[in-house]
């Protein structure tokens, strides 16, 4: 052996203690977390990789020893996901996320959730007129299963006491607003986002037909004369509502540009660089569609004097306005 | 003898298949991982939405119980409603945060989620690429439920339109070399086989000192790097015991280079002697720059 004298052989002899410890440590990390690392074994992390990283390149020069190419690849590879990646845990990234990332990125896509505020508003003003012109048109906007006792043959007082119901007992607010969660909201939300992936065409049907179905709700208590009550009922969680959607049509709107306008970036670049500020607004509308729905199941049936409604109305309006202005503006000025 | 060969055959096949993606470490080191073919993709995801239904049992177990139990029905059944909410939302994002890129399922199935670029993989490409799920997974089967349902058929154009265009995203990774999905496509990253190779002892140094077989430098010109490789993998398949197909091996090589077909010689020995000669003669080449890649 000694003529043959292989410079891989000898190389593998020097380097593969560091290999060892590289792999125990990685393989610590896949098993129990990274957390589990000692303060000392995560500062030798990086320095192991990047020295088994080297050995990579050296051994596919030198050696033609395929078995340990294949596992330098190999745990380079693992090592490499355990180097690079987010360090926070799952709770860190949440209160990071609601305090930075979310109205960060709002800002960043501020022109495309205008684009969808103006589609719905559009779908809202033209359900109402349309409504209004002719109560027929109500039932065929609003579909058979949402629009419940509240229907142009009710009376006025019908239509009066159920925005002023109290009889539920406090499970079943509960009930409805799981349900209400659960259901119908964030999947329209989320489905808002994706569905943006078919270069927007159904985000903008979504908006439209939503925004047609509230104006034609409101046309109807208009019509007896409601229309203090109705807004009352509908804003103190729609505003947070509403907003949510919104903000997920703007989302669904970005990805599309992403795909039909990718500018100078290739087609797949400019796609994975809109996707990944549009997901994050998406996951935080969710978490806004959350409040909505614990202030339209608690606060609306206990609260009904109309001022208060207002009230928080516009309470919340303005709270989201300073959120999404003010707040991670000073790491944004930091990075 | 006829069937070990066609077994090498077979066995070197399958070592190169797969796509292969190629990714720039920050340190300007390329790596390289296998894309993760749709079998094992499928697999995870089976494990995964097996372990979800678990999960979900579990945390709606409350509900259940007070169900049962009869303390306030509307509670419970809200309580059921938003475990899962959460399961089918947030599975996929809490296991992929916390295990850098892997959930159970992948895990189980050998595969982990990365950054296409080489970069961090960010919380945002993992919310972004199981957000698009609820597209991609749960519309096509509530769809194939609803279908089969009403199998008579009075739907107009649009649900069926709605339906190809839905079908086609879902089957998106079928057609593409990297098998994106969507959400992949959305998020920028790619799903990798994460094998964990072993380190085997290096052939050579099990070559003895004394009593070796020698050969002349013409005869080690006959064969590349590709055939040593597959001499490697042959020799490394030893503990298996296919003595047969050494034996048809080191038969052809012995005609090939002109060694004496009279002898017996024992195999194994003769291989990895020509193994460990071969290497050093190739390894020298490369120095020198230039690598044979075949003969």
């Amino acid at each position: 052996m000694g003529e043959l004298n292989l410079k891989s052989l000898k190389f593998r002899r020097e380097r593969q203690a560091t290999w060892n410890k590289l792999d125990r440590l990685v393989t610590k990390a896949e098993r129990q977390g990274l957390a589990s690392l000692s303060a000392e074994e995560l500062t030798r992390l990086p320095a192991l990789y990047r020295a088994t990283l080297s050995s990579l390149s050296v051994a596919r020069a030198v050696s033609l020893d395929r078995n340990a190419i294949e596992y330098l690849e190999s745990l380079a590879g693992r090592a490499y996901v355990q180097v690079y990646s987010t360090k926070r845990g799952v709770l860190a990234t949440a209160r990071r996320f609601l305090r930075v990332s979310f109205p960060q990125s709002f800002r960043v896509l501020k022109w495309h959730i205008a684009l969808s505020a103006a589609i719905l508003l559009l779908g809202v003003a033209a359900g109402f007129f349309l409504t209004l012109d002719d109560m027929d048109r109500y039932t065929a906007f609003m579909g058979e299963g949402l629009a419940g006792d509240r229907t142009p043959e009710a009376s006025t007082e019908q239509l009066r006491s159920l925005l002023y119901d109290t009889d539920e007992d406090a499970a079943d607010t509960l009930v409805g607003f799981a349900s209400f969660l659960a259901t119908h909201n964030s999947r329209v939300a989320i489905m808002a986002f994706a569905l943006g992936f078919a270069a927007g065409v159904p985000t903008f049907y979504l908006l439209f037909t939503n925004g047609i179905m509230l104006g034609a709700f409101t046309a109807l208590h208009h019509s007896r004369g409601l229309s203090v009550d109705v807004w009352g009922w509908l804003l103190p969680h729609g505003i947070t509502e509403l907003f949510a959607i919104v903000i997920c049509g703007g989302a669904g709107f970005a990805l599309a540009q992403g795909l039909i306008f990718p500018g100078r970036r290739t087609r797949l670049a400019s796609l994975a660089h809109r996707g990944r500020d549009a997901a994050k607004i998406v996951i935080g509308a969710v978490f806004m569609l959350f409040i909505a729905g614990i202030i339209e199941g608690v606060f609306r049936q206990t609260v009904l004097l109309v001022p208060v409604r207002y009230a928080v109305a516009i309470g919340s309006a303005v709270a989201w306005f300073l959120y999404f202005r003010i707040m991670g503006r000073a790491s944004e000025d930091a990075a | 003898m006829r069937e070990s060969a066609a077994y090498v055959e077979r066995y070197l096949r399958r070592r190169e298949s797969g796509a292969i993606k190629e990714i720039l470490t920050p340190e300007g080191v390329p790596l390289r991982f296998t894309v993760a073919p749709l079998s094992n993709r499928i697999g995870a995801l089976l494990f995964d939405l097996l372990f979800m239904m678990l999960g979900f049992i579990v945390g709606a177990m409350p509900g259940v119980v007070m169900l049962i139990g009869g303390f306030g029905s509307g509670f419970a059944i809200a309580w059921i409603g938003l475990t899962f909410f959460f399961v089918t939302n947030f599975y996929f994002i809490f296991f992929e945060i916390r295990r850098q890129g892997s959930t159970p399922g992948k895990r189980i199935a050998g595969i982990k989620v990365i950054d296409r670029k080489g970069g961090v993989l960010s919380a945002e490409a993992i919310f972004a690429r199981n957000l698009t799920r609820q597209v991609e997974l749960f519309i096509p089967l509530t769809l194939i439920l609803s279908l089969s349902l009403m199998a008579s058929g009075s739907s107009g154009l649009m649900p069926m339109l709605g339906a190809v265009w839905v079908f086609v995203v879902a089957l998106l990774p079928a057609f593409n070399r990297e098998h994106l999905r969507a959400g992949d496509l959305i998020a920028g990253t790619v799903v990798v086989l994460a094998p964990r190779e072993v380190l085997f002892k290096d052939l050579v140094q099990e070559v003895r000192a004394e009593d070796h077989f020698e050969f002349t430098q013409e005869q080690l010109d006959v064969y590349g790097v590709y055939e040593l490789q597959v001499l490697e993998d042959l020799l490394r398949q030893q503990d298996r015991g296919d003595q047969d197909a050494l034996e048809v091996v080191c038969m052809k090589i012995r005609e090939k280079i002109g060694w004496d077909l009279v002898t017996w010689v024992d195999p194994w020995r003769f291989l990895s002697d020509f193994y460990a000669a071969q290497r050093a003669r190739l390894e020298r080449g490369m120095l020198l720059g230039n690598r044979k890649e075949t003969k």
